[in-house]
């Protein structure tokens, strides 16, 4: 095995393992915006290992660059699908665990 | 701004005068005019380009740490915590006199920071409301984002 199929190896591997915590986070967490933690953060991480990975097993190929800006996209619009998902629930007012009222939390607009 | 366009356009004829067009080479333009821009920081008045250049480098490092950081507690959670141990709720954030781009860009990296996401920002640009796993002391989130991140973004874009 050569240097770059061991570091290629480590990163998928590490990158995978992310997702599937990101997953069981899915199904353990108590409510939707628990669960958009695990997605966020375990999900943003592994899919840029599993991607710089890939990047490292092509080398510097015209493809390469591709995988740069695949990077790129992914890593900057999973966060915002998450806020996007957190606002729904906010605005729906979706059913959360050990629902307390909000100590500190003012309505937009209610403002002196 | 006018100094990276300078750095920018070193970089180019870096390139233009390179045997053989590629990435490194010019990475290679561009770390040379960005000496270049260091040694004639008087002349060229580039002295606050080189500030922001090293306090946007600070803030990858910092957002980097913070980012693995979120990662390893995300894991934790998920794997050994029981859902009886968690007490999500919302905070508010205060952002008054932030322009729009740095509630954007302070926004986003909470959502990848440990223990808070972002859930609402609100129209007037003044307060995010963020969602945390442990929000038994709201002050001391608060007290962390300043201290981290508000900061370093901050020694950036101004």
């Amino acid at each position: 095995m050569t240097m770059t199929e061991m570091l290629t190896g480590m990163l998928v591997l590490s990158g995978s393992l992310l997702i599937l915590a990101s997953a069981i986070g899915v199904l353990r967490l108590p409510d939707v915006l628990c669960r958009s933690h695990a997605v966020a953060k375990a999900l943003t991480l592994g899919i840029f290992l599993m991607l710089l990975g890939l990047w490292v097993y092509q080398g510097e190929k015209q493809t390469a660059l591709k995988i740069l800006l695949a990077i790129f996209f992914q890593v900057v619009t999973i966060p915002v699908g998450s806020h996007l998902i957190g606002l729904l629930a906010l605005q729906k007012d979706i059913p959360r665990w050990r629902h307390r009222p909000i100590d500190d939390y003012r309505e937009p607009g209610n403002r002196s | 701004m006018k100094s990276f366009g300078v750095n920018l356009l070193i970089a180019v004829i870096w390139l233009l005068l390179s045997a053989e067009p590629s990435v490194i080479a010019f990475a290679m333009g561009f770390l040379l005019g960005f000496v270049l821009l260091a040694v004639f920081q008087r002349v060229l008045g580039s002295r606050d380009y080189m500030r922001r250049v090293f306090a946007l480098g600070r803030f990858l490092l910092v957002f980097a740490w913070e980012f693995l950081a979120a990662n390893a507690n995300v894991v934790w959670v998920v794997l050994f915590r029981s859902k009886e141990s968690l007490h999500p709720n919302f905070i508010t954030y205060d952002v008054t006199g932030l322009k729009p781009f740095e509630v954007l860009l302070l926004s986003y990296c909470i959502s990848l920071t440990p223990g808070s996401t972002t859930v609402q920002v609100t129209d007037d640009f003044r307060t995010l409301v963020l969602h945390t796993l442990d929000a038994d002391n709201p002050s001391a989130v608060r007290a962390r984002l300043d201290r981290v991140l508000k900061r370093s973004i901050l020694s950036f874009t101004r």
